[in-house]
């Protein structure tokens, strides 16, 4: 699209300085947003107040620029210099960088004053400031962050116990300084403990991961908070005052001992939300053996005492040998006073329903990625083997159901499915990042645990970018499996055989592959009531509803707000050494502060143990 | 030998419609979800990674773009917003203009103005001929309709539609032709022997007249549609060319003739309106984007049927003047609309697509017989 | 020897061990052993239950030693002991049998495996029933530390850690800062300023009172141990200065591929085949055109020199996929009329808005050419009815054709790979490379920033390629450690290591090179050696060459390795 150039009224450079040379002053805007182009008008006007500024433009603009149409402007107004003025002018500078050495100038001459770099600049006075800083050629800088007040709590609070909440509280902790953990269910471990093995090492998640969540629950300063919600926070970087929500689990933690004679009296079962509904749990339960806290809790939406106001059951109660189980137990709202906050609540995995035409919810062997690492899992309900759902009666309910049986039927062949909703306009139109790797990592158990199985994997563009993981994908292919680029169109049955529609593009064929079970590598996106949290916070989100970092590229893990950071995947998709990277350069951030802070109040540390005597000099004797 | 790429094929194809074959990056879901599209002829990723690349030489010689019907399934589920459907339309555009020898088709598809420069003038031309034939070689009197001293007697404009006819005819032969030449004859294709030929030859008639592979597409609607015009379209044709002098008798009307007459005009007014209201409402996916030649075919279509109608009716309401005169108004929109649709533009697919299933099928067949040395394809239907 | 009563545990590990080990059996005759009280096995050991049932048996059943057979020390043996001190067992009364890497994992018939894994347990009972109490001690932790490299992850860091009060010597070894990004000038997918972002982290570099910049200088020696090491440079003007520091960050990123290497390219033969850090210099300037002086009307960006291939880097180099498309869209907003085609296998543009750009190239009209893995394409000079300077020839993947471009101008996306320093300053510092060349991080997933060396840290395209952010990101991740360590105060050192008996010791001096640690001095008066307990690691090199056998490596006795060895026999 060609781009037309006005020049706005009464913007003349009012006093060009000889010694900054002739500065032209350039506003980019899409042409679409009419309040946009307002206050783009009141810029304007400031701009052309600013010392060694010459001319100033708006510029309803594409990306498709002419740089020689610009050179010719250029020329005429002599410029030696010219500030971009747009959200992200750096799409604009190669046109104008050109344009200006087309002029006889030089094109390093173009300074960008990019208002979309800090955070949401919504505010006239930062954005006045970047232009200002462009115009001098000087960068522009946030003020480092306030000086705390008249104290400086040192307690932080991260919001979300998985991989991420966990470092960013262990990193924090370990330092000696108090962390409130508040997790939305009733275990820590997020989604990585539902994990089988991890990509590309393969070593197993759960060997990894306990011994941390063992640790968290070990630390004398870390305060667990499960079941809980933030329902409101206040104040500032220092000194935020936060109402969490703690729902009861009706069972006392410290009393519990998991012996799980409650939950085998307990006449409920529902779908377990740890095994993604393929397995099943009673009203009383224990989301999985290693959770931490190590503690059996109450599912008031279904346990029969809670919905029949006590009148009926109450059988858990009754059969605890330690009178754990409080049936009664309210929830409370506890205020916790912080001096910094953490994000960490992760991802959620696409709805695959949403995408009728792999058949998801309608044929019983279309799993989601999820599932399978459930059903693969050692502690998943099928002991780790790789089965196909088998139709059985319900014997309450008398209707068919499809379950996954430990001796159910092993599948001969298996098609993986990429980008599920993934680099989709109709869906989401970013990548998840892991979706690839772990797909590998799927194709890889499937073979190893089923070595005479077919396995296919439908894939866009192989994205192995990590330490050691082209190697993985080489080491996959391999080992047989096949990799076919085409994306999957459809999977339909046909009498009860799966069959893989799609196009292979590098053969130039269609394929119309029989398979025995389909996994479906949904996309990450933002976890439920991310959006609500963030009004909470007061912090922005981007496009895609993932928390917006400050800067992209020099504060990835900080927000809009002094003394609130983002951790892992709810800032956007990443793999878990990526993950705990930033979780614990959220800690950093906020152990900057806190280390850092003069006046500061330490009102809830405990003591680390006493250090046996002995210490050991560096000097040598 | 390595092919040389042209890369300013994909902004020539912009020209002819194919706006967003650059967002492609060649997933294959298209190929995979079209109804139509199977090995061999796998589309519409193939024929899309053609203009891409700009392999010009393998996009002239390939079949595909005829074989697919725009149902627009691709389209809606492409991820990208690519509009594999549109960029087929714009290939069997410049396919159109690729076969066409005289150059005038590239012409009229790349820019609007010639293409509308080139109707007003053939239609003046029209209407100048036929008035000046009507008053110093027809009956001279512009109040006489029909009979004896006809303004513009039948026997005479049954000549002219002949005529006319043979010259279309012609010019379209030569271009199925050399559609054959690019098609059948490339490094690719396997010689087919002419005996196969006559064998599968009854593909040709089935498919223009049942458009029954359209019937595949999961959204039958179009089919319909399509179906209703190219019915109603053949029998106005026969009508005009063989009964045009039962068609122009009156003032009573003729009900052995007319009621066809009348059917055909229902249809084509109806399927007209329907393809416009469509285009405007942009409602489905075959319907979002539409090229110039697209509103001048139906906007000349609608014209001629609509002033066909009109002269009937005022000839039956005995006003012959008005009658004559929306004749010649009518032969002014029939003339550039056969002259340069057929050979040169949107209606020459209605030769080139059974072409295409047909030729498609040969090279099946013969490549069949090359591996398992007897035939074992037989035309299907 | 006092009775002892010891509890062996026997981990399934999931089914790791389980499915190939009779893990009940296993513990069963555990039982039979003289001195077990208690042998049990379970799902998770490691897990909370099964700490806890650990810890319960000790005080109801007074265990005073504990076995446990499961996977790798390395990956557990802290945990157990924690678990053993937290009953009142001091932690070294612990003894691990390692019977899944060791076992399950390596063989694949279960009596064997059962067999061996009994074996094991075996030995490690006799082993433990010779443990000795030790005490685990503690030494300062300083709390100015050391940066290695000047790039945007020294200099993220060094600010990091000086805001929050701590002494920074950040040192590089060119004459300026900012490392490959001073190179850059625009940055993907945003395309913010590289240079803004550079000049604002330096100028504060330059003015902080807590950061001491050495320019021009490098570490020529690591003395000391975690909190309390000796840096030693070589400053710019040439004398050696010696530091205090806690802990030592090494951030000295990467180099680029050397596109002549790749010989089809014609990188050096060819004027208009240039590499990506070439091109940043004429975007910058505005400047595109070719040596000649011409405007390139074709210009091709190829991308994984040097990077996926069997013959050069096996790896993905990561950033260089987003940084081509970079490039696709500078030179096509720049110069409109011109034709832009990446040359690709995957384009792997997976960052947090990248896909996005991706999308925004196609849109501008960039072409992307796939050619395959291992199938690089070939450039060959055009003849002058060509219309063009270069001839690229390739089988393109999508279009199964063996296709001829022109081109006026070639953009290699040069790989990156590790600095021809980087064996050098891993051993200077005591961490090491893996087989790439790049620095071993402690662990790939939990741990991506700590090394084996305590107290030395690594961070950013020293590790792994990586982009800005994610370099950012790791440097500050490895700032959250120190900050950590210097909140405390002091560091934990570990009660293992070796001690010389002097009266055995006949000064020999033997032990002294032998130690990869630098741990053993020589004491002149005494004439004997002395090992710095810190310092130490308990490797037993220096036992094992001792003549006269003087020197003991506390949790490895000769009577404790001869008891596991009887164990297993």
């Amino acid at each position: 699209m060609k781009s037309e150039l006005k020049v706005t009224s009464g913007a003349r450079g009012k006093n060009p300085d000889p010694a900054m040379g002739r500065i032209g002053v350039y506003f980019l805007h899409s042409g679409e947003d009419a309040s946009a182009a307002k206050d783009l008008q009141n810029l304007a006007d400031y701009a052309s107040q600013l010392p060694g500024v010459s001319m100033v433009r708006t510029l309803a603009a594409s990306t498709g620029l002419d740089p020689e149409a610009l050179a010719l402007v250029f020329r005429q107004a002599g410029l030696s210099a010219v500030v971009l003025a747009s959200e992200h002018p750096g799409f604009f500078k190669p046109a104008f960088s050109r344009a200006l050495a087309l002029a006889g100038g030089n094109g390093d001459q173009v300074h960008l004053a990019s208002f979309g770099e800090r955070g949401d600049a919504t505010s006239p006075d930062r954005t006045k400031a970047v232009l200002a800083a462009a115009v001098q050629g000087i960068p522009f800088t946030l003020p480092p962050e306030p000086a705390p007040g008249t104290f400086f709590n040192t307690a932080t609070m991260v919001i979300g116990g998985g991989v991420a909440g966990i470092q960013a509280s262990l990193e924090i902790a370990e330092s000696g300084h108090k962390v409130y953990l508040v997790e939305r269910t009733g275990t820590i471990g997020g989604r990585m403990a539902m994990f089988d093995k991890t990509f590309p090492t393969l070593d197993c998640a759960a060997c990894i991961l306990t011994p941390k969540m063992v640790a968290v629950g070990q630390n004398k300063n870390i305060e667990l908070l499960v079941l809980s919600e933030v329902q409101e926070v206040t104040g500032s970087l220092g000194a935020f005052n936060v109402k969490v929500l703690k729902h009861a689990t009706r069972v006392d933690a410290s009393a519990c001992v998991a012996c799980g004679d409650c939950a085998r009296f307990c006449p409920v079962t529902v779908a377990s939300e740890f095994d993604m509904g393929i397995a099943t749990r009673k009203g009383i339960f224990i989301p999985f053996p290693q959770a931490v806290p190590n503690a059996y809790m109450i599912d008031p939406a279904y346990c029969t005492w809670v919905q029949s106001g006590g009148k009926k059951c109450g059988a858990c109660a009754k059969k605890c040998s330690k009178d754990a189980v409080h049936l009664d137990a309210k929830d409370e709202v506890v205020s916790l006073e912080v001096g910094n906050i953490i994000v960490a609540t992760g991802y959620d995995t696409l709805d695959a329903t949403r995408l009728p035409r792999y058949g998801y919810g309608t044929y019983p062997n279309v799993l989601t990625s999820l599932e399978f690492e459930r059903l693969t899992n050692a502690s998943g309900p099928t002991g780790g083997k790789i089965v196909m759902k088998t139709k059985r009666q319900n014997k309450k309910t008398k209707a068919d159901e499809w379950v996954f049986e430990p001796d159910g039927p092993k599948p001969k062949a298996v098609a993986i499915i990429h980008c599920v909703g993934s680099r989709d306009r109709n869906y989401n139109p970013y990548c998840s990042r892991v979706c690839c790797m772990y797909s590998l990592k799927f194709a890889h158990l499937v073979r190893e645990k089923l070595p005479e199985a077919k396995c296919y994997e439908y894939y866009i563009d192989m994205r192995a970018f990590g330490k050691g993981y082209e190697e993985f994908h080489e080491r996959i292919r391999e080992e047989g499996v096949s990799l076919v680029r085409g994306r999957t169109a459809t999977v339909k049955e046909i009498d009860s055989q799966l069959y893989i529609h799609g196009e292979d593009v590098i053969a130039e064929h269609l394929i119309n592959v029989p398979v025995d079970m389909v996994i479906l590598s949904v996309g990450l996106q933002p976890s439920h009531g991310s959006a609500e949290l963030a009004e909470k916070l007061h912090v922005p989100m981007d496009s895609d509803g993932w928390f917006r970092e400050l800067n992209y590229n020099s504060e990835p893990n900080s927000t809009g707000r002094d003394g609130i950071y983002v951790a892992g995947v709810c800032q956007g998709p990443k793999d878990i050494p990526d993950t705990v990277a930033q979780a614990s350069a959220a800690a950093a951030e906020a152990l900057r502060s806190i280390v850092g802070s003069r006046n500061k109040e330490d009102r809830n540390t405990v003591p680390q143990d006493a250090w046996e005597q002995t210490t050991v000099s560096p000097q040598r004797s | 030998m390595a092919l040389r790429v042209n890369p300013d094929l994909i902004d020539e194809l912009e020209l002819f419609g194919a706006k967003d074959v650059a967002k492609c990056y060649q997933c294959g879901n298209c190929s995979a979800a079209c109804s139509h599209s199977d090995d061999p002829y796998v589309f519409p990723r193939k024929s899309m990674r053609y203009l891409q690349m700009g392999l010009e030489k393998p996009l002239r010689s390939a079949l595909d773009p005829w074989l697919c019907y725009y149902c627009g399934k691709c389209s809606d589920q492409c991820p990208r917003g690519a509009e594999p459907g549109e960029t087929m339309m714009g290939v069997r555009r410049w396919l159109t203009a690729q076969y066409d020898f005289t150059g005038l088709s590239r012409m009229l598809y790349r820019s609007w103005s010639s293409e509308l420069t080139a109707v007003l003038g053939v239609a003046l031309l029209t209407g100048a001929g036929f008035s000046i034939f009507g008053f110093f070689f027809g009956g001279g009197n512009l109040s006489v309709y029909d009979g004896p001293g006809a303004f513009l007697p039948a026997h005479a404009i049954h000549v002219f539609d002949w005529t006319m006819g043979a010259i279309l005819g012609l010019l379209l032969l030569i271009n199925c032709l050399r559609m054959w030449h690019f098609t059948m004859r490339n490094e690719h294709s396997v010689p087919v022997p002419a005996s196969m030929y006559l064998h599968f030859l009854p593909l040709l008639p089935l498919h223009f007249f049942t458009q029954k592979r359209f019937r595949h597409c999961e959204n039958k609607t179009p089919w319909a549609n399509h179906l209703a015009l190219v019915l109603s379209y053949l029998t106005m044709l026969v009508l005009i060319m063989v009964f045009l002098k039962y068609m122009q008798a009156g003032p009573q009307i003729n009900w052995y003739v007319h009621v066809f007459g009348y059917l055909s005009a229902v249809g084509l007014v109806a399927t007209s309106i329907f393809a416009i209201r469509g285009r405007l409402k942009r409602d489905a996916a075959y319907h979002r984007h539409s090229h110039e030649s697209d509103w001048m075919f139906l906007g000349l279509l609608l014209f001629v049927t609509v002033t066909g109608i009109l002269q009937h009716i005022l000839h039956r309401a005995g006003l012959p003047m008005a009658a004559n005169i929306i004749y010649i108004v009518h032969l002014m929109g029939v003339v550039p609309m056969l002259g340069l649709e057929v050979p040169f533009s949107k209606w020459s697919h209605l030769a080139y697509r059974p072409l295409a299933i047909y030729f498609s099928q040969l090279q099946q067949a013969a490549q069949a017989e090359k591996t398992t040395n007897l035939v074992t394809l037989q035309p299907r239907a | 020897m006092a009775e002892e009563r010891i509890g062996v545990y026997v981990c399934n590990c999931g089914t790791n061990i389980g499915k190939i080990v009779d893990v009940a059996a296993v513990a069963a005759s555990a039982l039979k052993i003289p001195g077990v009280a208690i042998a049990r096995s379970y799902k998770y050991m490691c897990s909370n239950p099964g700490q806890e049932m650990i810890l319960q048996d000790i005080q109801e059943n007074a265990l005073t030693r504990v076995v446990v057979a499961s996977c790798s020390p390395r990956m557990h043996e802290a945990t157990f002991r924690g678990a053993i001190k937290r009953a009142g067992l001091n932690p070294y009364m612990l003894e691990m049998a390692n019977i899944r890497e060791q076992c399950s994992w390596i063989h694949d018939d279960t009596a064997a495996a059962t067999e061996k894994a009994r074996a094991l347990v075996h030995a490690a009972v006799q082993r433990v029933k010779f443990n000795e109490s030790l005490e685990s001690r503690s030494a300062p932790m300083c709390a100015s530390t050391v940066v290695l490299g000047g790039g945007v992850t020294g200099l993220t860091a060094a600010l990091e850690l000086a805001d929050a009060g701590q002494q920074v010597y950040l040192v590089e070894k060119q004459d300026h800062l900012g490392g490959n990004v001073a190179r850059l000038d625009l940055t993907a997918p945003y395309l913010d300023s590289a240079q803004n972002l550079l000049r604002a982290w330096i100028s504060r570099v330059e003015r902080h009172p807590n950061i001491r910049l050495f320019l021009n200088s490098e570490l020529t020696e690591l003395k000391g141990f975690n909190g309390n090491f000796k840096p030693r440079l070589r400053t710019e003007d040439g004398e050696s200065l010696e530091l205090d520091a806690g802990s030592v960050l090494v951030c000295t990123g990467y180099k680029e591929f050397d596109a002549s290497r790749i010989e089809q390219y014609g990188y050096g033969r060819l004027p208009d085949v240039i590499t990506s850090f070439e091109l940043e210099a004429m975007l910058r300037t505005g400047k595109l055109q070719t040596k000649s002086g011409k405007l390139p009307r074709y210009v091709s960006i190829i991308h994984c020199v040097g990077s996926r291939s069997k013959q050069f880097h096996g790896y993905c180099s990561r950033v260089c996929c987003t940084a081509g498309l970079k490039y696709a869209f500078e030179i096509k907003s720049a110069l409109p009329n011109t034709r832009v085609a990446n040359l690709y296998t995957d384009i792997e543009s997976f960052g947090k808005g990248c896909e996005d750009f991706y999308r925004k190239c196609s849109e501008a009209k960039t072409s992307f050419v796939m050619f395959a893995k291992g199938e690089l394409p070939s450039i060959r000079e055009a003849a002058p009815e060509d219309g063009c300077g270069m001839l690229i020839t390739l089988k393109e993947q999508l279009s199964a054709e063996e296709i001829e471009m022109p081109a006026d101008l070639v953009v290699l996306m040069v790989s990156m790979e590790p600095r021809e320093d980087a064996a050098e300053v891993a051993h200077l510092v005591n961490i090491s490379c893996d087989k790439d060349g790049w620095f071993i991080e402690s662990h790939p997933k939990l741990d991506p920033v700590a090394t084996t060396t305590d107290g030395v840290y690594i961070a950013g395209a020293c590790q792994f390629p990586r982009d800005i952010p994610e370099s950012i990101t790791q440097g500050r991740a490895a700032v959250a450690r120190i900050l950590g360590k210097v909140a405390q105060g002091k560091i934990a050192v570990d009660a293992v290591y070796s001690e010389v008996q002097d009266k055995l010791c006949a000064g020999c001096r033997a032990c002294n090179s032998l130690c990869p640690y630098g741990a053993i001095e020589f004491n002149s008066e005494k004439h004997v050696s002395h090992i710095i307990s810190a310092v130490c690691k308990a490797c037993g090199c220096c036992a094992a060459a001792c003549p006269a056998g003087a020197i003991k490596v506390r949790h490895f006795t000769d009577e404790q390795i001869y008891a596991q060895i009887e164990g297993v026999l």
